[in-house]
């Protein structure tokens, strides 16, 4: 697949560590030394940190001071904990894989108390992502977490938006620290989500909800698995969206070879991997196309040439998923890789975004 | 783990339908027995890493140490593998997750309640991971002050002859262990019956198990559940840890699709709660009864 790139590029302590030039970039009032983010739930620094500690502590921090990441994208956090669904939760598939993971997650509560501390302890900004079953799920989630981090951070301050770094002193506005991404598409869960997602009504009511309740970055994670992308994300953007994440994974299943029975847990699955990019492509380029908000295109994306086939279609931010699995440096290296294709083509990140429409 | 490394294949052996692959892998941190590292071949037309235990290593200079593992070909991720020749490139990650740390802490010789015998229980590709526990032991028995164990059993079960070939792999580490005073036996079982009698690896287990024996086992997750039934069965002084299989996508805990049930319930991730878990932690106290989880179809 896109294996053939990694022949000549290092990973982790091998991987170039500086920070890309010329690629700094907003997303809202969020700024980015570079467009390359996690796709939320296929990367958790803390553990990758932890994992790293195991042999060499001092690796394990440095990884914390200078993540991999512009912004990081924790895993789902929903109002109540979660078990997760029933294993088997992966399979690899042509192309990719199909997971049945289920937003395990300690429910809210925990979130604020154990996770949030520590992500906001890092030195790149974090987005949110939220899910719910039914509309105030959501809305109750964006208040807890607004009211947490008022209490950690300082209440928001409108004037500091824009000002680069300034968050970063406690007691500024976190609204340039913090962002909140609406997760309305999970295909994992029986209720909610993606039943949400896949409604142009549910969806619009959801973020207009959220909305009132959120001041900072709102982005929602839209659904592929409907026949038409468009009018929910034009919903979404009308409803008080900043940005639209696309695409979730693709529904699917896989059966087990001998049984012929459904092999994941969970029975169906989300499909990610290289084989879902020219279907996440085309959603890009179709919102793009209709919709004026910023953004973050994802599927698929495990190499720099993904990166800009992803900007030029449209996206201003490319989130890595779940090629960060066998590399948790990728978005590091991708970066690194897009500042030396941007020069090579002698042209800057705004211009390729969105040259695919012209 | 200490980074993702680009390795390179310094040797690679049949042993019989297994094959053994050297890696030379740059910034390689010493593994525990029953850590894992994840593999891909350079340029794979997988798009995943698999996990495959630490057979064996030797500590190398800057350069990078000399790491084994054992492969069984049984999908597209393994026939990559065990295809590649000297001089060719492999991802690696690791080491990984929680081995057999409890090798050094087993009940050995003169310990109240404990026989200070340790039975190592491997099924087929899972006897993988007992070479570096072998060497394990004969460092604590060169280390010892007369506790070392009173015996060590290893009992390896194999579909057939072609794949009982793995015994030879034992054979240096085993002589390396008795050169320390420390008695080793060494016995496989063959189910089509071409080692001798015809069985499964747990009818050698129901021979030899003592109550005070502690075991450490590898393989089929319906061998591990016998294998614990077993000891159950044995007396209240018999322990075990087994190492588990599930596929994984990444093997540091981020995907979280490793998870198994815990005898109490929680799912625990494979990769860094184990691969090695107790007897007790996966199975509980109880007999267990029910079939085991359908292995087939997850990682090849």
């Amino acid at each position: 697949m896109n294996d053939a790139h990694d022949a000549t590029v290092g990973s982790g302590a091998n991987a170039p560590s500086r920070t890309p030039h010329g690629l700094a970039t907003r997303l809202g009032p969020i700024e980015l030394s570079h467009p390359i983010i996690n796709a939320s739930g296929t990367l958790d620094l803390f553990e990758v940190a932890a994992t790293l500690a195991d042999v060499d502590e001092a690796a394990a921090a440095a990884f914390l001071a200078d993540p991999p990441v512009a912004a990081y994208v924790p895993k789902t956090v929903t109002p109540h904990p979660r078990p997760g669904n029933p294993p088997p939760r992966i399979l690899e598939t042509a192309g990719g894989m199909l997971n049945s993971i289920g937003l395990p997650n300690g429910g809210i509560e925990a979130f604020v108390t154990r996770e949030l501390p520590r992500l906001l302890s890092l030195p790149c900004p974090v987005i949110l992502n939220v899910g719910g079953f039914a509309r105030d799920d959501y809305v109750e989630v964006a208040a807890v977490l607004r009211v947490a981090l008022e209490e950690a951070l300082g209440e928001a301050h409108e004037e500091a938006l824009g000002e680069a770094h300034e968050a970063v002193v406690v007691g500024a506005s976190w609204l340039s620290r913090v962002g909140l991404e609406l997760n309305v598409s999970c295909p994992n869960v029986h209720t909610g989500c993606m039943s949400i997602g896949s409604d142009r009504d549910e969806t619009a009511a959801v973020v207009a909800a959220v909305r009132e309740e959120w001041p900072g970055l709102l982005l929602v994670k839209l659904t592929p698995n409907v026949t038409h992308v468009v009018p929910i994300a034009r919903a979404a953007a009308e409803a008080g969206a900043d940005g639209l994440s696309l695409v979730n994974t693709f529904k699917g299943l896989a059966l087990d070879r001998v049984s012929l029975k459904p092999y994941l847990g969970g029975v169906t699955g989300g499909l990610s991997g290289p084989a879902i990019k020219p279907l996440a492509l085309r959603i890009v380029y179709e919102v793009r196309a209709a919709v004026d908000i910023p953004l973050v295109g994802m599927g698929g994306v495990g190499s720099v040439q993904d990166v800009l086939e992803f900007l030029a279609c449209g996206a201003s931010v490319v989130a890595v998923g779940a090629s960060g699995f066998r590399d948790p440096w990728k978005p590091r290296t991708l970066a690194v890789e897009l500042e030396a294709a941007l020069e090579a083509r002698s042209m800057a990140l705004a211009e390729v975004i969105g040259m695919a429409h012209e | 783990m200490k980074d993702r490394a680009l390795a390179t294949v310094l040797h690679r052996a049949r042993v019989g339908s297994m094959v053994l692959v050297r890696l030379g892998v740059p910034g390689w941190r010493s593994a525990r027995p029953g850590q894992f590292a994840m593999l891909q071949a350079e340029g794979s037309g997988c798009f995943l890493p698999r996990a495959f235990s630490v057979h064996a290593q030797r500590e190398g200079s800057s350069d990078g140490s000399e790491v084994s593992f054992l492969i069984a070909p049984i999908g597209a991720a393994t026939d990559e593998l065990v295809a590649l020749s000297p001089g060719d490139r492999v991802w690696a990650l690791g080491p990984l997750g929680r081995g057999f740390d409890i090798l050094g802490e087993l009940p050995r010789h003169g310990a109240p309640g404990g026989s200070g015998r340790l039975l190592i229980v491997g099924g087929g590709v899972g006897v993988a991971p007992f070479v570096l526990a072998l060497e394990r032991l004969r460092e604590i028995a060169a280390a010892s002050t007369g506790g070392a164990h009173s015996e060590v059993l290893l009992l390896f079960g194999f579909r057939d002859a072609v794949q009982a070939d793995a015994l030879t792999l034992f054979e240096p580490a085993v002589a390396a262990l008795r050169a320390e005073g420390v008695p080793v036996h060494l016995e496989g079982i063959c189910e089509d019956g071409s080692l001798g009698r015809p069985g499964l690896v747990t009818k050698l287990l129901e021979e030899h198990a003592r109550s005070g024996d502690a075991v450490i086992a590898c393989g089929a997750h319906a061998m591990c559940e016998a294998v614990w039934d077993i000891c159950l069965r044995t007396g209240d002084g018999l322990d075990a840890w087994f190492s588990l299989e599930a596929g994984m996508a990444c093997g540091f805990g981020s995907c979280l699709g490793c998870v198994m049930p815990m005898a109490d319930g929680v799912l625990a991730r494979v990769c860094r709660e184990g691969p090695v878990f107790s007897g007790r932690e996966v199975f509980g106290e109880a007999r267990h009864p029910c079939a085991a989880p359908d292995a087939g179809g997850g990682g090849s």
